[in-house]
C-alpha cells in the first residue's frame, strides 16, 4: 500500500497540474438491506444522487433501471445480485415501506 | 485501475461516515435550495470556475442553475452556466498545447488541428441558447425517470469559434458522405458503457450555422463547460453539443451509436407527445427546442402590493426561427397582455420580453407567459408528456400573492 501512495505520489509530480480540481463527493447511499453491495456497484461509475434524487418510484421502474445499467451501460453487475439491488432500491427509495 | 481503486477506497469511507452520521470534512457546500417538486432537496456547491450552483449529481458533475440568475441578464455569466455529463473520466489532466482536434473519414485530406490552428480559422460570434433535452425534467407528471431537473439547465452564451463547415470543407466532404460524428474527451469509467459520441446530417453539418467554440462569453471555455473546444449547435438540444471536442468523423451511413440509436430518442409524433404513462410505438433523435417563455423576475410564492406598478420581466426563446411575440396573463389565462420585447440578440438568443403590471386588488394571482415564435409556433396551455421527460413547453405559471 505504501509503495503505490509513494508511486502515485511521484506519477502525479511527473505531471502538469490538473485544470481543475472537483470539490469532494459526500453524497452516500442510505442504509438497508444490500446498501454495501448498491454502493460496490452502482457507485462505480457516478455518485448516490443519480438514485437519491429520483421521484418516488415502482418496483418496474428500479427493476428496469439496474437491468439498463447492466445491460446497456456495462455495469459489471453479476446476475445473481440483480434481485438484492432491485429490493434494495425500492425499499430504501422506492414506492415499496422500508425494510 | 488506481483510479477504480482510489474511488472504491474512498467512496468506503465516505459510506461509513454516511452510515455513522458523522460530518464529512472538506464540504464545499454553500446552503441548499429545494426545487418545487417532491424530492426536489438540493446542496448548492461551488465548483471550480463557477458560483455555487445547484448539484443534480456530483460524479459525473451535473450543476444547474439556480433560477434566479436568469433575471440577473440575458446572458448567461460563465460562473453560472449549467454543467451536464454523461461519464465521469474528464479530461482535467488535459494538456492544451497537445490538444489536436481530429478530423477524419470520409474526407479528401485529413486534418490534425491545434487550438492555434483552429484560431487561424475565420471566427465567428452567435450567442445561442444552450438547453438540456431533460431541463425541467422535474415537473413531469406523471414523474419520470432521469435528472430531476428544475428550469435551470439552460444558459445564453456570446459563442465564439470557427464555422464547422469552414474545417470540413478545408478538409473536403468526400462524395456520399451522409451523416458527420462527434466525440470529446471525457470517457465512461468501465470500457463497456458506450463512449458518448454524437452525429448530425452532414447538410447541417455543411450549413454554416455550427461552430467549433474555444471561446464563451468572451473567455476561453470554463473547464467544465468543455474546455478547449466544444461543439455548438445553435437551436439544438445541448446533447449535440459535445465537450472537449477532439474528433469530427464524416460517414456514408446512419450512425448507430448508443447515443443515437437508444438515447435522446423523443415519440415519432407530433409535439413529440404521447399519452401520459405510455410507451411509443416508434421514436426519433431529438433535434431542435420547442418555444418556451419564463417569467423571471418574480419567483413563485413572491408577494407584491396592490395598486403599485411593478414590471414584469422574463425570457423567451426558440429553436433558430426567432421571436415573434410574448403575451402576459396575470389572471390565471383569462386575459392576456403582449408583452415588449427587448433587444433581438438573434435568432437563437434569449430575448427579453417586459410588461409593466398594476395588480387591481389583494389576492392570490396566477401569472402566465406564453411566446409564438416566427413560424407561429407556441407553447401548450397543458403539458406535453414523453417517457424521457423531454422537451417540457407548457405556459408556465407563477403564483403570486397580491397584499393590500
Amino acid at each position: 500500500m505504501k509503495s503505490l501512495l509513494v508511486f502515485a505520489a511521484l506519477a502525479s509530480a511527473a505531471q502538469a497540474a490538473p485544470l481543475i480540481t472537483l470539490p469532494p463527493e459526500t453524497a452516500t447511499l442510505k442504509p438497508g438491506a444490500g446498501a454495501e453491495v448498491a454502493t460496490g456497484q452502482c457507485l462505480v461509475c457516478h455518485s448516490a444522487q443519480y438514485i437519491s434524487t429520483q421521484p418516488v418510484m415502482p418496483r418496474a421502474f428500479w427493476k428496469a433501471s439496474v437491468e439498463k445499467m447492466q445491460k446497456k451501460y456495462g455495469a459489471p453487475i453479476p446476475d445473481d445480485q440483480v434481485a438484492l439491488l432491485v429490493e434494495y432500491l425500492v425499499h430504501t427509495y422506492g414506492s415499496e415501506k422500508p425494510k | 485501475m488506481i483510479d477504480r481503486r482510489r474511488f472504491l477506497q474512498s467512496a468506503t469511507l465516505a459510506g461509513l461516515g454516511g452510515l455513522a452520521g458523522l460530518a464529512t470534512p472538506g464540504r464545499a457546500q454553500e446552503g441548499s435550495i429545494t426545487l418545487p417538486f417532491e424530492n426536489g432537496e438540493r446542496e448548492l456547491v461551488k465548483y471550480p470556475q463557477k458560483r455555487p450552483l445547484i448539484v443534480l449529481t456530483s460524479r459525473p458533475p451535473q450543476l444547474e442553475t439556480p433560477f434566479s440568475v436568469f433575471n440577473e441578464g440575458v446572458i448567461t455569466p460563465n460562473d453560472a452556466f449549467f454543467v451536464r455529463y454523461h461519464l465521469a473520466n474528464l479530461p482535467l489532466d488535459l494538456d492544451v498545447a497537445a490538444f489536436r482536434l481530429e478530423v477524419k473519414g470520409k474526407v479528401n485530406s485529413p486534418l490534425s488541428l491545434s487550438l492555434d490552428e483552429l484560431k487561424k480559422f475565420e471566427a465567428v460570434e452567435t450567442i445561442a441558447v444552450n438547453q438540456c433535452s431533460g431541463n425541467s425534467r422535474g415537473f413531469f407528471q406523471p414523474r419520470v425517470g432521469g435528472g430531476q431537473l428544475g428550469h435551470g439547465a439552460m444558459g445564453n452564451a456570446k459563442w465564439k469559434g470557427a464555422r464547422l463547415k469552414d474545417v470540413l470543407e478545408k478538409a473536403g466532404v468526400a462524395a456520399g458522405a451522409k451523416q458527420v460524428v462527434f466525440n470529446g474527451l471525457d470517457t465512461p469509467v468501465v470500457p463497456q458503457t458506450p463512449d458518448f459520441i454524437k452525429a448530425l446530417p452532414v447538410d447541417q453539418a455543411l450549413d454554416g450555422e455550427i461552430l467549433l467554440a474555444y471561446e464563451m462569453n468572451g473567455e476561453p471555455l470554463p473547464v467544465l463547460n468543455g474546455y478547449p473546444l466544444r461543439l455548438v449547435v445553435p437551436g439544438y438540444y445541448g446533447t449535440y453539443w459535445v465537450k472537449h471536442l477532439s474528433e469530427i468523423t464524416v460517414v456514408d451511413e446512419t450512425f448507430g451509436g448508443f447515443w443515437m440509436s437508444t438515447a435522446y430518442r423523443i415519440p415519432d409524433t407530433a409535439g413529440a407527445c404521447i399519452e401520459p404513462g405510455t410507451t411509443p410505438k416508434s421514436t426519433t433523435p431529438i433535434t431542435r427546442f420547442n418555444v418556451r417563455s419564463f417569467l423571471t423576475s418574480l419567483r413563485d410564492g413572491a408577494t407584491v402590493k396592490s395598486q403599485r406598478e411593478t414590471v414584469l420581466r422574463g425570457i423567451a426563446f426558440d429553436g433558430g426561427h426567432g421571436i415573434a411575440d410574448v403575451l402576459v396573463s396575470a389572471d390565471a389565462g383569462a386575459s392576456w397582455r403582449a408583452a415588449t420585447l427587448g433587444k433581438d440578440l438573434g435568432k437563437y438568443s434569449f430575448r427579453e420580453w417586459t410588461l409593466p403590471w398594476k395588480p387591481a386588488a389583494k389576492g392570490n394571482v396566477e401569472i402566465k407567459v406564453k411566446a409564438t415564435n416566427r413560424l407561429g409556433e407556441s407553447q401548450p396551455m397543458e403539458p406535453l408528456w414523453n417517457p424521457a421527460g423531454y422537451m417540457r413547453n407548457v405556459v408556465e405559471t407563477t403564483r403570486v400573492q397580491v397584499t393590500a
